[in-house]
């Protein structure tokens, strides 16, 4: 028996929710993520300045 | 809990965590080379175990987020199984890319462990990583005192859901780490997985039970000594049928008391369930059970499930023979009544205990083994009860030929199992599990 529209949504509607709020997040923080990292641009220290 | 399961049922998952592995490691490549350094073993290294700890991090939240999909395809005992031994791999890869990726930096830059470490944990997110790294450790630590039964299970059980905290923060690091930055597809494939997996934790651990305590309401109707140190509690709520348990299943119960609300522990089902009662039956095996010797009627419980596989779905043969060892009775007592018997059909009931005249339940399997076709034998020490396939066989020659469910103690459930499948019994055919003995 196929339950009415309604009612699915009744039953379904705190986990579309759920989802939507974490594609939400997990897209704005994907985006909005640093596009560079100190750790790729490594130099070794100017001289003089080293240990 | 242990959980009988082919050698090929873990292929499946196994390959898909280690496809995943290669496509975190992945991006690895074009970073690992930045900056004009060239390739080197410790950079590859500082690189590979930091994905693959970010990787591992999120596959052991997601093993233990009550998923019902991966639960009811895997099981949740070969679910925390996994869990376990994945957390000691990704803890090793977190110390691992901690130190190497701490070390590369001192050598690029000629300097000194210490300096490298100030400058380090100054870039974007490693702080974060660091708090994520002193909390694994915490975790950690006290799961090896757990394993050493110096710790009490609630206080690990609190200290172990400080993982989340250090798994979410960790993440910060990721993000902004050398090897997913600048590569936006991949950091938002990340973080979907993350928010993801996150969701179902907060869907399946908060939401659905909090959902369920307050639709069915369940509360302690009856205590009701056993004999010995154990009770049966039955547990009292409204529209339980929509929960569709089975007998032979198990659920995760938290009692809401002063003592016991901490934590929730696994008690099978020691009779039908009813649409407006559970049974559970509790032996005194630690704090929380100890506690729940005295537990009032009016307490209020949640309960997370149904789970387990020792149900008549799983069966195959006509007939069947259940092998119960101590507590491990409380499943097979509520199989024992409600499995079915065909006419010529055999259902037979193997009990080892200690005591036949004291045993757990005695009087209502006496009662139930009336009917046609049921069968209990005891299994006492010192009275050929050993539970080895070859006694076994001694007693049921056709044993192979049955449908054989298994609960009692970890290591009994084990050796058994592995005898059993020895012995030629198909592995379809055999239906295990072991009851819990941490954490009681």
């Amino acid at each position: 028996m196929t339950a009415a529209p309604g009612q699915w949504w009744q039953r379904h509607r705190a986990t579309i929710v759920l989802a939507c709020v974490a594609l939400t997040v997990g897209l704005s923080l994907g985006l909005t993520a640093p596009a560079t990292s100190p750790m790729n641009e490594v130099r070794p220290p100017a001289a003089g300045t080293g240990p | 809990m242990t959980t009988g399961r082919g050698p090929g049922r873990a292929a499946v998952p196994n390959v898909l965590i280690a496809l995943g592995a290669l496509a975190a490691a992945w991006p690895v490549r074009p970073s690992a080379t930045a900056g004009g350094t060239g390739i080197s073993g410790d950079v590859v290294v500082a690189h590979v175990s930091g994905m693959l700890a970010g990787y591992g991090a999120v596959v052991l939240v997601a093993l233990m987020s009550g998923w019902p999909v991966i639960e009811q395809a895997f099981g949740v005992d070969a679910l925390a199984r996994w869990h376990a031994r994945g957390g000691r791999l990704v803890m090793a890869l977190v110390v691992v890319h901690a130190c190497a990726a701490t070390a590369v930096w001192a050598r690029l830059r000629g300097i000194d462990a210490g300096r490298a470490v100030v400058e380090v944990v100054r870039m974007p997110g490693v702080a974060a990583a660091v708090v994520a790294l002193l909390l694994l450790l915490t975790v950690a630590w006290t799961s090896i005192r757990r394993a050493r039964r110096r710790v009490r299970y609630e206080t690990w059980h609190g200290l172990h859901l400080l993982s989340y905290v250090a798994v979410a923060a960790a993440f910060v690091h990721q993000l902004a780490g050398p090897d997913l930055a600048g590569h936006r597809v991949v950091q938002v494939g990340w973080s979907l997985l993350y928010t993801g997996v996150f969701a179902l934790v907060v869907q399946y651990r908060l939401l659905v039970p909090v959902r369920a305590a307050m639709r069915h309401r369940l509360r302690v109707a009856t205590v009701v000594a056993e004999g010995g140190d154990t009770v049966s509690i039955t547990v009292g709520g409204h529209r339980l049928d929509e929960l569709r348990a089975q007998p032979g299943q198990y659920f995760r119960w938290r009692f809401l008391t002063p003592d016991t609300w901490r934590s929730a522990h696994p008690f099978s089902l020691s009779a039908p369930p009813q649409p407006d009662a559970f049974r559970v039956t509790v032996t005194a095996l630690g704090d929380t059970t100890r506690a729940l010797q005295s537990v009032e009627p009016g307490t209020w419980v949640v309960a997370e499930g149904p789970y387990g596989i020792l149900t008549e779905r799983r069966r195959t043969r006509r007939d069947v023979v259940l092998i119960a060892g101590g507590v491990g009775i409380a499943p097979m007592r509520a199989l024992f009544e409600t499995l079915s018997v065909p006419p010529g059909g055999d259902l037979l009931l193997l009990y080892r205990t200690g005591d036949a005249e004291h045993a757990l339940l005695g009087d209502e399997l006496d009662r139930l083994a009336l009917r046609a076709g049921a069968r209990l034998e005891y299994l006492t020490q010192g009275g050929g009860g050993e539970v080895t396939a070859a006694s076994l066989l001694g007693r049921v020659p056709d044993l192979v030929s049955r449908d054989v469910y298994v609960c009692g103690p970890p290591d009994m459930t084990r050796t058994l199992m592995a005898d059993l499948t020895r012995a030629g019994l198909p592995r379809a055919q055999l239906h295990a599990e072991g009851y819990v003995s941490g954490g009681r």
